[in-house]
């Protein structure tokens, strides 16, 4: 029961094996050769995490997935030397070198993920190892990619040593964080790398993030997946209406103990390692509205692009049609960056959708939010903040809006004529 | 770092759920139970022709003269069609046979698929197909939480070791939130669904339904039926059998032994049937997982042709025209294979009479 809905191979390796090497090593080897351990540690963990991943499935193909994961893996870790390199002509260089170097990982994340030619040159190849899409050989290169850009500002921004190729090794390859994130800041790693976290009290909270994380990921999520689109509405059969009501929300707690679950266990398996990681939830569904949700809900993620992408473009709109523009600018970029987390999220006009769903959502809060300002005053604004059964409702409908946009993120166009059609 | 509860109240909260969720096969004991036919029905389609085998079981008046019984290497591997249209012309009327087959090894689920059957039905001759060396399970169905319940389990697990016991409390707690769903409304199963269309497509009676080996392109082919008429009929104490293991754990022991009393409780004959694999081409002897004549007594049968007699007319190259994958037959296959067993189907049909 438990590995039905787990890929229980990189459970064993991510939270078991990798744990006790890496505690081992930090624990008790000193000075270059400890990073040098622990970058290795990393690199060869991040291979048999990416084996893992896939072999759950496929155990009768061993000898040729073997042999692509690794094919695939040494591209992969060739890449991201690649951006050490370009990084440290950052450091060293121009400012064409910063941008190159900041839009390297993106690029070949786009030619990856998202271009279909390089999807059907390799299509035989994939089919004999029964994979659909050469992403899914390059396990986290979505939130790698997240993460190497990131340091790529840091770095420039001079609010980080120029690394060591060990200490970017270790960081780019981190396990526990490789495969969904959270998409931490190197700095927090480097910071609590150098000087681990050693409070007791800490240490027994990690311990029990973990084993919270674990019950949600294997437990609670398991007995939700029957709730879910694929679970419940496309097992061939007919289905009352209610049944959508069902999945619509049974999806979304699915997804939360899915998600939150294995983010608690790899928070508090760093915690245990010593190792700071950020986090990725905060209690999403008590909140009011969608801006107060986006700042619960995939914390690392909405945070990069905030820095990353909508405070720059806000600022450079701003910039071109004036102040008076800013709430429009604000509005424009919330759309822009949410149909970026979309189309990060994967490929097809479900997730763009399911991106521009948020924006738009978000968008009238914001001007919702101008609105009642304005209307209200400070001191009523400040009433109507502290209203409970305002506060109820919020909750209430920002929890349905988030759970109605999952019917674009978890079903493709096929799968969503496939549930209208089965509901009598 | 976030504590992993915010307050006192909020870990007892997520405790009394866990508690609840643990215990709620039983509580769903204490309410109105819903059919058998709900639960099965429950089941996703990816599991096999869920409505062809529910009209079977539940709503089909007709005795069987052949119950075929077992996981989808037997609902590929045999034709009922033209098992059929043999009785039939051997017993001068309409002949009827069932196929209650669901894909995924189990026996558990074979088990209770038969009880059902024989709940409302006779049947003449069973002939299942039992776990072979490489195509077995010691755990409970892959979606054995849809039918499993707590308050139906006819008092046959008491004798189960403790694991296994824990393993299928662990398949009712995991099956609750879906049952819980089927005590406010009933699943429901579509008319297209339970007809011999629907099933085809699960079946290469499907004339349609062209499979080639791993993938690869469909080739029609045929190969000459051993002349071995009804001597594929053998004693399970045969040493064309090879009891080569691994031997069944008691999980899987205690549902054979279930079907097999099931079968004579209801005054059934029951045969067992093997069905090859690619890799048993030129062997001389059965492989099997256990010493059938041990298990269960010298009394029982078995239908079965080593692979050195049941591939003679082809060659290694030109094997694999027949099978789907390792140990599924395809079209070609399934069609000669049934010709080959029709008379040892028929002769131990006749034994019973």
């Amino acid at each position: 029961m438990l590995s039905r809905n787990a890929p229980l191979a990189t459970l064993l390796f991510t939270f078991a094996a990798y744990p006790i090497a890496a505690w081992l090593v930090l624990r008790f080897v000193r000075g270059g050769l400890k990073t040098w351990l622990f970058a290795l540690l990393n690199v060869v963990g991040a291979y048999v995490a990416c084996l893992a991943a896939l072999i759950d499935n496929r155990t009768a193909m061993k000898p040729l997935l073997l042999k692509t994961v690794g094919a695939a893996f040494l591209v992969y870790f060739l890449l991201v030397l690649v951006n050490y390199w370009l990084l440290k002509r950052t450091k060293n260089g121009t400012e064409t070198w910063g941008t190159v170097a900041l839009w390297f990982p993106i690029a070949i994340l786009i030619v990856i993920k998202y271009v279909p030619i390089l999807d059907s040159s390799f299509a035989p190849a994939l089919h004999a190892v029964l994979l659909n899409h050469v992403a899914a050989l390059f396990l986290g290169l979505s939130y790698l990619t997240f993460r190497l850009c990131h340091l790529v500002q840091e770095v420039r921004n001079d609010l980080v040593e120029m690394p060591t190729l060990s200490e970017y090794l270790s960081f780019a390859f981190f396990v526990p964080t490789l495969s969904i994130g959270p998409i931490s800041p190197y700095s927090r790693y480097i910071a609590s790398y150098r000087d681990p976290i050693q409070d007791p009290a800490v240490k027994r909270r990690a311990l029990l993030r973990v084993l919270v994380g674990l019950t949600k990921y294997l437990f609670l999520s398991s007995l939700l997946s029957q709730y879910t689109y694929s679970g419940l509405l496309l097992d061939g059969h007919p289905h009352h209406r209610i049944d959508l009501l069902v999945a619509l929300f049974g999806y979304t707690l699915y997804l939360y103990c899915n998600f939150s679950g294995f983010c608690d266990m790899v928070v508090g398996m760093s915690g245990l390692l010593g190792i700071d990681v950020m986090e990725n939830f905060n209690v999403p569904f008590s909140a009011r509205n969608l801006q107060e949700f986006w700042n619960r809900w995939h914390i690392s993620l909405s945070t990069w692009l905030r820095d990353m992408m909508f405070t720059p473009m806000v600022k450079m709109l701003v910039r071109i049609f004036g102040p008076k523009s800013a709430n429009n600018a604000i509005a424009f970029s919330i759309c822009a960056v949410f149909v970026v987390i979309g189309v990060w999220h994967g490929v097809g006009i479900n997730f763009a959708l399911f991106g521009l769903f948020h924006g738009i959502g978000l968008a009238s809060v914001h001007y919702y939010g101008i609105f009642i300002k304005k209307r209200l005053g400070k001191q009523g604004f400040l009433a109507y903040r502290e209203n409970r059964v305002i506060g109820a409702v919020g909750t209430a409908l920002t929890f349905t809006y988030f759970s109605l946009s999952l019917f674009l993120f978890a079903n493709s166009w096929e799968n969503m004529h496939q549930i209208f059609k089965v509901l009598v | 770092m976030y504590p992993a509860f915010r307050s006192n109240r909020s870990a007892l909260a997520f405790c009394l759920l866990l508690i609840f969720l643990l215990a709620l096969p039983v509580i769903l004991s204490w309410m109105p139970p819903v059919s058998d036919e709900q639960d099965f029905i429950s089941m996703s389609n990816q599991v096999g022709p869920i409505g062809w085998d529910a009209q079977q079981v539940y709503e089909d008046p007709k005795d069987a003269d052949v119950v075929f019984l077992g996981s989808s290497r037997i609902m590929e591997g045999v034709r009922a069609d033209l098992v059929e249209k043999s009785f039939s012309a051997r017993l001068g009327r309409p002949a009827h046979v069932a196929m209650l087959a669901l894909n995924w090894p189990g026996e558990d689920l074979h088990y209770y698929m038969l009880r059902d059957y024989l709940q409302h039905h006779h049947a003449a001759l069973i002939v299942w197909n039992l776990p072979q060396p490489g195509s077995f399970t010691n755990e409970p169905h892959v979606q054995s939480s849809h039918w499993i319940r707590f308050d139906r389990n006819d008092n046959t697990l008491s004798s189960l070791p403790v694991r296994d016991r824990l393993s299928l409390y662990s398949e009712m707690v995991f099956g609750a939130p879906r049952a819980l769903l089927a005590k406010i409304r009933p699943n429901l199963i579509g008319d297209d669904e339970k007809t011999f269309a629907a099933y085809g497509r699960y079946k290469n009676e499907d004339p349609e339904r062209r499979l080639g080996y791993y993938g690869t392109p469909f080739v029609q082919d045929s190969m000459p039926v051993p002349s071995i008429g009804d001597g594929a009929l053998i004693s399970v104490s045969s040493p064309a059998l090879d009891n080569a293991g691994p031997y069944p754990e008691p999980y899987q022991l205690h549902y054979i032994q279930a079907i097999v009393d099931l079968a004579k409780q209801h005054g059934s004959k029951l045969v067992f049937l093997h069905l090859p694999t690619v890799e048993e081409f030129g062997d001389t002897t059965l492989p099997e997982i256990a010493s059938w004549s041990q298990v269960m007594g010298p009394n029982y049968s078995m239908i079965g042709v080593p692979g050195d007699v049941l591939f003679a007319g082809v060659t290694r190259e030109r094997l694999p025209n027949f099978f789907a994958n390792h140990n599924h037959f395809n079209r070609n296959g399934s069609t000669w294979f049934t010709e080959t067993i029709t008379p040892a189907l028929l002769k131990a049909y006749s034994l019973n009479q």
